[in-house]
């Protein structure tokens, strides 16, 4: 009975897994930023001289080409410390020339991590094209079928790109937010922004050590940076989160010699025009900002 | 685990064959299985709390043992407040601690006293109001000698635990379940091929209604003091069905699950939104919970006996209590208060028992009257689940005040109304399914046989499909936080 009731069901389900099967693997050819970083890291890793790690915050906000050369830009998303430290351990080996490694201290991400926040499903992502994590993630499970079957004809049969980083890395974006959009944008992304508690901190700042520990051991300089944000944000942040993230980034940097620190969270040089929403640079803005992070590499040189 | 992740799909098929095929000849070991299973599932949300879920079920099994030893009347009464007390006791810290701290420290504030006292950092374990009441009703019935107490500590472990209900019910009753445990099990393919279309028909329930449900009803609820009352009067009614789907969908693939071993779980959802009155649709919604307060509480309180007085008191004392076991918050016990307002009049008529059967069940389609029942049921029950959603009572009252103004004539307008047309469209299909269905336990238990096996296999095709297409994102069931 047993052998019938399974030889059934495995005939049902077996169409059913192939095609699953013939998706999957057609949703994972699809270039994609996650791919791209993945491949230029493993391809050109031994070549680098400075690496951008960080969340959105720098994937949009910083452009490599201003950096000294040559750079890349290895932000994605929601990438928290902790994936900052794995995507370091992952290409720590291969890294002989790097002198530089530019890590975003936002406002949250000492107190965030992907695992916990909303866009914990992007863990996928780092499992999938890092080989990092569970080996069982799968990219059907990231959006719905329907959404899956857009994406496979879009690419396939339309040709449409899903990578949106340049050849360095950077997601650049046009565009400058309305008014209203700045503080739309801004009372979420504070609200967002900031921590119920400070559960994740010692964990997130573990990890930061872990990283400065690598810094030193390879002789790398690490330069820790918190990003701007436009008024409508920074006028909303808790002083509480706020100065705990600056009086422990002050720290390191006065106790490593080769760890330095920037607050750049109000920069006067940019205004409105420069974000595209209130955390957020536009591709004007990130060049501004990526040639005041240059201009703080070279006085720390 | 949930069972919408692959995880689940993983573990599900391997648990079967390691099942049916490995530890088959001996019984003792199959329960071993079984334990060890539950506590892997369970684990593998937080595997910290399992020492809980142990601790609960050493508790129980050895009050079990002892109140079969003692007869003096109260050395068992003793043994009973101790089960009562760890097992309330883990539910007061970890779900009640915080509620009833904030609301002393209110009450002492208005009254000019400052409370020092921090609240607890902690997180609700999964299914603790779930397993704590399963294991209460053992050492109930035992003490109350209707269920010899077990002395097979793995059977007693694996009825605790047993994962698919363990963490969203059905809230077994231990003279149903444990003695499943002492009894050898043998496959029948008529049990399997059942489970498994119940599990099918869950998941439809979860991934495409209640998922889908959930981003309309979050949207609106989340923004409601900008929208019109016709696009709030809306976002009610897909709470109203995310909720059902959500919390039944996860009961048919619980129950669907267990048939797969062979198991039979008490039915849970009996097509409550059907219902002619509110009496029954609390016979035919979360019918494991409602029968265990009927049992346990309202019974001993003197139920529906005595003077008009009692069953007021009785009828509010069960509904409040069962709104305060959905969550510490103020909005379930006025949810469990307003049910209790909706059934009192049809108990103190002595009506509450004239819609037994199931509606129009003779015919394909109700009568007027019973359409105007179930839709009058069906409105009362949207206003009750507002309470339900709310993040609290004011956000619940302003609800559904902008619900009953003149925007109510407005046509629904709001980020993503196109796509809700072809929610709406589902929803209905749903409903005609779940009608045609209601004779039986679920809706797809009779439904598919009447088809030839080749249309049949086409509809689980076609339902398998707009799962795929619908399911995205892991969503978490709703009662997995009670």
């Amino acid at each position: 009975m047993i052998k019938l009731f399974l030889s059934k069901v495995i005939k049902i389900l077996l169409p059913i897994l192939l095609l699953m099967g013939v998706l999957e693997v057609a949703l994972r050819r699809i270039p994609n930023d996650y791919s791209i970083k993945y491949s230029h890291l493993n391809n050109n890793a031994g070549k680098l001289k400075t690496l951008v790690l960080g969340s959105s915050h720098f994937y949009r906000g910083v452009d490599p080409s201003k950096l000294p050369q040559p750079a890349y830009n290895a932000a994605m998303f929601s990438q928290s410390i902790d994936y900052d430290y794995k995507v370091l351990v992952k290409f720590e080996d291969e890294l002989d020339n790097l002198e530089n490694i530019i890590l975003p201290i936002s406002y949250f991400s000492l107190f965030t991590n992907l695992e916990t926040g909303i866009e914990f499903w992007r863990e996928k992502d780092y499992n999938i094209y890092y080989e990092l994590g569970e080996f069982h993630s799968l990219e059907l499970s990231k959006r719905n079928g329907f959404q899956n079957l857009i994406r496979v004809y879009n690419y396939y049969l339309k040709g449409e790109s899903y990578v949106q980083v340049n050849e360095l890395g950077w997601g650049k974006k046009s565009g400058v937010a309305s008014r209203y959009e700045l503080i739309e944008s801004g009372v979420q992304a504070a609200e967002r922004h900031t921590a119920n508690n400070f559960d994740l901190l010692s964990d997130q700042l573990n990890y930061l050590k872990k990283i400065i520990d690598m810094a030193e051991k390879n002789q790398w300089k690490l330069y820790l940076i918190t990003p701007p944000g436009y008024t409508t944000y920074t006028s909303r942040l808790s002083d509480r989160q706020l100065n705990k993230t600056l009086e422990i980034s002050k720290k390191f940097d006065d106790k490593f010699g080769f760890v330095y620190y920037k607050n750049f969270l109000k920069a006067d040089f940019l205004n409105a025009s420069d974000y595209f929403d209130a955390d957020h640079l536009n591709e004007n803005g990130a060049e501004k900002f990526s040639n005041a992070v240059n201009s703080f590499l070279i006085e720390n040189n | 685990m949930l069972f919408n992740s692959l995880d689940f799909a993983i573990f599900l098929p391997i648990l079967f064959i390691l099942y049916w095929f490995v530890f088959n000849r001996n019984l003792k070991w199959q329960n071993l299985l079984v334990a060890a299973a539950s506590y892997w599932f369970y684990g593998w949300w937080d595997w910290r709390f399992l020492s809980l879920i142990l601790f609960s079920t050493f508790v129980d099994y050895t009050i079990g043992v002892s109140l079969g030893k003692k007869n003096s009347p109260s050395k068992r009464k003793i043994l009973l407040w101790i089960s009562i007390l760890v097992n309330l006791g883990f539910l007061g810290v970890f779900k009640y601690y915080n509620f009833f701290l904030d609301n002393f420290k209110s009450a002492f504030s208005i009254a000019g006293y400052e409370l020092n006292a921090n609240s607890l950092d902690i997180i609700l374990p999964v299914g603790i109001s779930f397993y704590t009441f399963q294991t209460l009703s053992y050492t109930i019935d035992v003490y109350k000698k209707r269920l010899e107490p077990t002395k097979d500590f793995i059977s007693f472990a694996a009825f605790v635990s047993f994962f698919p209900q363990l963490v969203a019910g059905p809230i077994e009753r231990a003279t149903n379940l444990l003695p499943q445990f002492y009894k050898n099990r043998k496959f029948k393919y008529s049990q399997g091929v059942d489970g498994l279309r119940q599990i099918l028909w869950g998941l439809f329930k979860k991934v495409v209604i209640a998922d889908n449900c959930a981003i309309y009803a979050n949207h609106i609820f989340d923004n409601s003091e900008d929208l019109s009352g016709s696009t709030l009067l809306l976002g009610a009614i897909f709470f109203t069905f995310q909720i059902y789907g959500d919390f039944s969908g996860y009961s048919d693939i619980a129950i669907g699950t267990a048939r797969l071993f062979g198991f039979n779980l008490m039915q849970n959802f009996a097509f409550p939104y059907f219902s002619r009155d509110i009496a029954e649709f609390w016979r035919r919604w979360h019918i494991s919970l409602s029968t265990w307060f009927r049992d346990y509480l309202y019974i001993p309180l003197g139920g529906s006996r005595g003077g008009i007085w009692m069953k007021i008191r009785n009828t509010f004392i069960i509904f409040i209590v069962s709104g305060f076991w959905h969550g510490a918050n103020w909005t379930f016990i006025v949810w469990g208060g307003l049910n209790a307002i909706y059934f009192l009049p049809l108990l103190l008529t002595k009506n509450n028992r004239q819609n037994m059967g199931v509606i129009a069940q003779n015919s394909y389609l109700p009568n007027l009257k019973e359409l105007g029942q179930m839709t009058l049921t069906f409105g009362l029950t949207v206003i009750a689940w507002v309470f339900f959603r709310a993040e609290n009572i004011s956000h619940a009252i302003n609800y559904l005040g902008r619900i009953f103004s003149k925007s109510l004539f407005r046509i629904p307008n709001y980020e993503g109304v196109a796509y809700a047309k072809y929610l709406l469209l589902i929803l209905i299909i749903f409903l005609i399914i779940e009608w045609l269905g209601r004779r039986d336990r679920f809706a797809l238990e009779n439904n598919l046989f009447k088809l030839s096996p080749t249309t049949r296999v086409f509809a689980y095709y076609t339902i398998i499909l707009i799962i795929f297409l619908a399911a995205g994102k892991e969503q978490q069931f709703i009662y997995f936080q009670f």
